[in-house]
């Protein structure tokens, strides 16, 4: 059944065909902007190495943190957003499984498609131009990276749900979500560029486990030792996340049936 | 007319005033993202002293003309976008506007004011007073008055790239992927010109001059006077723009009306 789910959403995602492409150039354009500022900065330093990197790694690490985008980039709080305005959340409980799993399938189900179509021509575009290292430790990196993806997508789902308690557009949520994350993640400018007391304080907030831990898994910042202890605070940091998703999803359903939806 | 814009605008202030939660929400992202830009320029400084001969402050400073410029456009001209227009199709709003008797650019202008934009007005307002105190940029009537010019030609110039982009969406119906490209070329253009190689700084001088919305208006303030001449440019170029942007618009209407809508 989860199996059907996902091939819908599979042909569905086939319809934004044009977006795949579109996602391909800007990604592109943004590794070419970043090669020549990160070039500048190593200009204007007097060492090769910045921060412990090198120009290649940066350029591995920025490239990385691409393709990591592309594989966490998502709409779903849009999806969830819309159902609400639009009584389609109330459908779908009359679904045989609930409205959360039932997102979950077709989240995967695009994801698959986007993959192949977006992901690895970046990861081919990464390595034929940027020449980026292969990772230090690839399972762990896989593991680090799929846990990330999923911390990633409870947050975007919780976005989704504001919808509900809101009852405006979560579009401002949303942003704001995002541009935190775009400062404490390390998706732009690594976590080991800010000054320790600055690091210690985001490495509180779970962004940095969606992009900072595998990143540093991959180029090898992190010893083994490192890598599972990232990893064990990813796991803690999805059981609070799962934890907090199950309690407002059930919020969110009693006030469906209160308005007797 | 004038009278029109007025009942027009008493509608949007009055729409601002119902959903105050997302007023602030709004607001607040979107200071969030220019103070995130501003936050990764910080760290990238902590590294080094100046990047191509400009410091942290010069740099936030161009960010601040850009940031006003583009808040002029969110609040007034945010009206016509690609990611707007493929709605207008959609729900036949575009059909209907054309039959006003009122020019339907400026009724799209004038229709959809959005509060959001005054974040990055103020976050601008902000970021140009901070940084101005810390290179020596003391603000006399004439400065002000130049100021004022750049900005307005920034939003003329933003606002025509805009227009142009939307317009192409007359023949190609989907139009999300230009506006994923608008906000990566100003990602683009957040960092000094000279940073990059002569084909991307030709592109973005001569092609789509989005150059004139930060680095090259900010020569008029700080700098060596080596960008003078591109700078005292800054408002042709934007009338330029205007004329070539509202034809092609009209040039795109033509072709969506003829196709028998």
């Amino acid at each position: 059944m989860y199996k059907e789910v996902m091939e819908q959403a599979f042909k569905t995602s086939l319809a934004y065909r044009s977006s795949f492409f579109s996602w391909i150039v800007v990604s592109s354009l943004k590794l070419i902007s970043m090669w020549f500022v990160w070039t500048a900065i190593f200009n204007a330093s007097n060492s090769a190495v910045l921060n412990g990197f090198t120009f290649e790694s940066m350029m591995t690490y920025i490239a990385v943190s691409v393709i990591i985008n592309s594989i966490i980039g998502s709409m779903l709080e849009f999806r969830i957003e819309n159902d609400v305005k639009q009584g389609q959340i109330a459908i779908g409980m009359t679904k045989p499984f609930s409205y959360p799993v039932y997102c979950f399938f077709t989240e995967i189900g695009g994801k698959i498609l986007s993959f192949l179509v977006i992901t690895i021509p970046m990861i081919l575009i990464s390595i034929f131009f940027i020449k980026i290292s292969m990772p230090q430790n690839i399972l762990l990196f896989l593991i680090s990276i799929i846990l990330g993806f999923l911390i990633n997508l409870s947050m975007v789902f919780l976005t989704g749900l504001w919808a509900f308690f809101s009852g405006g557009s979560i579009w401002g949520i949303r942003m704001s979500r995002i541009f935190i994350g775009e400062i404490t993640s390390g998706s732009m400018i690594p976590l080991y560029f800010y000054p320790e007391a600055i690091k210690n304080v985001i490495q509180i907030l779970p962004f940095s486990y969606v992009f900072h831990v595998p990143l540093s898994i991959y180029i090898g910042r992190f010893s083994f030792i490192e890598s599972l202890n990232g990893i064990s605070w990813q796991i803690i940091w999805l059981s609070v996340f799962a934890f907090i998703l199950f309690i407002a999803w059930n919020r969110c359903k009693k006030k469906i049936f209160v308005y007797g939806g | 007319m004038l009278n029109i814009i007025k009942e027009y605008y008493k509608c949007n202030i009055a729409r601002f005033a119902e959903y105050r939660a997302d007023f602030f929400i709004g607001i607040t992202a979107i200071t969030l993202s220019n103070v995130a830009a501003m936050v990764l320029f910080w760290v990238i400084f902590q590294a080094i002293p100046n990047i191509n001969g400009w410091n942290f402050w010069e740099v936030v400073f161009m960010l601040g003309i850009m940031d006003l410029s583009i808040g002029i456009w969110h609040v007034f001209l945010s009206g016509v976008t690609p990611w707007k227009l493929e709605r207008l199709f959609q729900n036949g709003e575009l059909d209907r506007i054309i039959l006003y008797p009122i020019n339907p650019l400026l009724h799209l202008f004038i229709k959809n004011l959005d509060d959001d934009g005054i974040g990055d007005f103020l976050s601008g307002i902000l970021i140009l007073a901070v940084s101005s105190m810390n290179i020596n940029v003391v603000w006399s009537i004439s400065k002000i008055s130049i100021l004022l010019i750049m900005v307005l030609s920034g939003a003329a110039i933003f606002t025509s790239i805009a227009l142009i982009m939307t317009a192409i969406g007359f023949w190609t119906i989907r139009t999300q992927w230009m506006s994923d490209l608008l906000w990566a070329m100003t990602d683009i253009v957040q960092f000094p010109l000279n940073i990059y190689n002569p084909a991307i700084r030709f592109v973005f001088t001569f092609m789509i001059p989005f150059g004139f919305l930060s680095f090259y208006p900010a020569q008029m303030f700080i700098g060596s006077g080596e960008y003078l001449t591109y700078s005292y440019m800054t408002p042709i170029v934007a009338i330029m723009l205007m004329l070539i942007s509202y034809r092609f618009w009209k040039f795109g209407l033509k072709n969506y009306t003829s196709v028998g809508h």
